[in-house]
């Protein structure tokens, strides 16, 4: 929901281990991320906040795979993603998949090897940094007229 | 032949009435049970400000409690409410309290038990809190063993766990079982 990303983080796992002069925390073991809406999953995640000012900036999650949910409007329309490693830059909104990436907003689906997504305008970008190609289903959108 | 039956019998209850007699007039070997000892302090002291300070003379720690009991047996001291200030090379204060503290004899280090807190206010004003039912002050290692309702609370947010070492010189955290993290987003 548009409000998620002024909402506060919470984060569950088995252990951590804390850095207060550098301003990172890495938690381990089952790893459940809450701010509103979304949800990420993670076996790893390692979080970097502002040393100083405490503010949290940005969270990188590994898994197998590691994983994102959000859900896009009161008609419960979500978001779902996966991948080899995720990056949520919590300052910019702007959520970063890596390694075998997978999006599915509403009907739509995007495979690729890295994927862009930015939550306060909703839009993504796809790419295959390798071989291979980016597999993206896209389902038209639906027509006033049409009944 | 009826006299000379009676004579055992009369000897048996001579010898078993002196027995009787005998054994309640000995005293216990010891006055006072060896429990009781335990739990007797060599000494106590009331309203106790105690002040440590290094070898030029700089202060390193104070030490207030309500009531302190030192127990030669084991040699231990016990604090009542105790309320500790230190300070660490850098300088930053350490603000500790519990509900009891316990010192071992010949040691510094401290275990406070009960609502114990720990704070420490750095020299740039940012602070750090430790709270846990029970929290471990280790000297020589300068780490904090908090364990039991754990939690740390700094500027980046608040960390919940069954257990939390701290390390003083560092400032590194290592949280252990049911950990919980919770960032307010500025």
């Amino acid at each position: 929901l548009p409000s998620d990303t002024s909402q506060p983080i919470q984060i569950e796992a088995d252990k951590a281990f804390m850095d207060q002069k550098a301003g990172t925390a890495i938690y381990e073991g089952s790893v459940l991320v809450r701010q509103g809406t979304i949800e990420i999953e993670a076996d790893y995640l390692k979080i970097f906040s502002d040393p100083t000012s405490g503010e949290l900036k940005r969270l990188e999650a590994k898994g197998t795979p590691s994983k994102f949910r959000q859900q896009l409007d009161e008609t419960g329309a979500m978001i779902i993603s996966e991948g080899d490693a995720l990056e949520y830059d919590t300052v910019a909104s702007k959520l970063e998949l890596n390694g075998d990436s997978y999006l599915k907003r509403d009907l739509d689906e995007i495979d690729a090897e890295y994927i862009l997504y930015m939550l306060n305008d909703e839009t993504f970008r796809a790419e295959n940094r390798g071989q291979g190609r980016v597999n993206m289903t896209l389902q038209p959108a639906k027509n006033e007229e049409t009944p | 032949m009826f006299k000379i039956q009676k004579i055992p019998l009369l000897l048996g209850g001579g010898v078993l009435t002196v027995g009787i007699f005998w054994f309640g007039l000995t005293p216990p070997a010891d006055l006072l049970s060896n429990q009781a000892l335990e739990s007797t302090p060599d000494y106590f002291l009331e309203g106790v400000t105690a002040n440590e300070f290094d070898a030029n003379g700089i202060k390193q720690r104070t030490i207030v409690s309500e009531k302190l009991l030192h127990y030669a047996d084991r040699d231990i001291t016990l604090l009542t409410t105790p309320d500790i200030q230190q300070w660490s090379q850098d300088r930053s204060v350490w603000h500790a309290s519990a509900e009891n503290g316990e010192i071992k004899d010949g040691s510094k280090d401290i275990l406070l038990k009960g609502a114990a807190t720990v704070v420490r206010q750095r020299q740039d004003g940012g602070t750090m809190t430790l709270t846990a039912d029970a929290i471990h002050y280790l000297e020589n290692q300068q780490i904090l063993v908090s364990e039991g309702n754990a939690s740390v609370i700094s500027a980046e947010g608040s960390t919940k766990a069954d257990k939390i070492q701290y390390d003083q010189a560092s400032e590194q955290a290592q949280l252990e079982g049911n950990v919980t993290g919770y960032y307010e987003k500025l």
